[in-house]
């Protein structure tokens, strides 16, 4: 199985009338590419597209629901466009069990452990209302700042897993989440090596960054030893 | 009407921020002792005038957080991106139940 490669969307671009309010560190804004499709477009540093591709492709692989991604063709600077989730609302606690996609919060958490995402806030969670009443679809967003987008930095923190300073304060471990975040980094330990550095190669391509070998050697052995990473950060959810 | 210091918000969906149609909800009026109230539009809106089966769904869920809205200012950060509120404005301070309905029936644009 191949990993894919990340789409190109050529312009022209159309900004929303309406600015929603999208948070990041970056201003995402929202645009209309000429398909018509809804796409959050955010103007990030090589760094940043290298933690979204990463996370994107290797959340594939874990099962994790990331929107579309794509990079925007219109200018010479890149941009980062993540499909637009329509009708939708953030983290809320008392919404858990309306999820179509419980497991999906487990195998987030693994990514997150493997990929040192350190900003899985509020915002980064998105429930997505479906066609049955009161039940959602849970999407994980903005990887950004996950520490694999600067590979020198991932590998100084050898094994280590992120903190858990920046999930909602209710956020809490529940039936099944466990389970589900263990058989993440048990997909992830088994697997191949080629995958793990095609994942490389296509988000270093989209990204137009140094250290391939850096980053393949880094992500390889936290894959490899996701599940104590994944276990030490469910830990620290839990000492919280 | 009176002039007051009691002042109005619209909480809107906004259905398409690409043509900037949005539908009002209910009104925030923050009274002039500083408190909040939430008057909720007549009518919620269906899946005909919103267009999606998906969108009734959302609004008919947060129906019960948006009573419970108390602050004036923002919104929970839960209630995502396409629930917005209009910048404040002045309030008549006669029982709002009658003019807040007359603008919550044309606050679509």
């Amino acid at each position: 199985m191949g990993i894919g490669a990340i789409a190109r969307v050529r312009g022209p671009f159309t900004r929303a009338e309406i600015d929603l309010e999208l948070r990041g560190a970056h201003h995402p804004y929202l645009v209309r590419d000429a398909a018509q499709r809804w796409w959050v477009r955010k103007p990030l540093p090589a760094r940043g597209i290298l933690a979204e591709s990463v996370g994107g492709l290797l959340g594939r692989l874990l099962g994790v629901e990331v929107p579309e991604l794509a990079i925007s063709g219109d200018d010479d600077r890149c941009g980062w466009l993540s499909a637009f989730v329509r009708d939708a609302h953030h983290w809320d606690r008392s919404r858990m069990g309306a999820l179509a996609n419980p497991e999906g919060l487990g195998r987030m958490l693994a990514l997150d452990a493997i990929i040192h995402n350190e900003d899985r806030n509020t915002e980064n969670f998105i429930f997505e209302s479906l066609d049955e009443p009161e039940r959602f679809w849970c999407w994980a967003i903005d990887m950004e700042s996950a520490l694999v987008g600067m590979p020198r930095a991932l590998a100084s923190k050898g094994l280590a897993a992120p903190r858990p300073h920046a999930l909602p304060a209710d956020f809490a471990i529940v039936d099944g989440m466990v389970e589900t975040a263990r058989a993440a980094a048990e997909l992830a330990r088994d697997a191949d090596d080629g995958l793990i550095r095609e994942i490389v190669d296509v988000a270093m391509d989209a990204a137009g960054t140094l250290d391939r070998e850096v980053l393949s050697e880094v992500l390889l052995a936290r894959c490899r030893h996701a599940p104590r990473i994944v276990e030490d950060y469910l830990a620290r959810i839990e000492a919280r | 009407m009176k002039a007051s210091l009691r002042q109005l918000r619209l909480l809107q969906y906004v259905a398409d921020p690409f043509t900037g149609r949005c539908v009002s909800l209910a009104a925030l009026i923050r009274e002039a002792d500083g408190s909040t109230r939430v008057i909720l539009a007549p009518t919620t809106p269906g899946k005909e005038e919103l267009g999606s089966v998906r969108t009734a769904n959302l609004l008919a869920s947060l129906q019960r957080d948006i009573v419970e809205l108390d602050a004036f200012e923002r919104l929970p950060r839960s209630f995502g991106p396409q629930l917005i509120l209009t910048a404040p404005e002045p309030a008549p301070s006669d029982e709002p139940a009658d003019w807040v309905w007359t603008r919550l029936g044309a606050g679509a644009r």
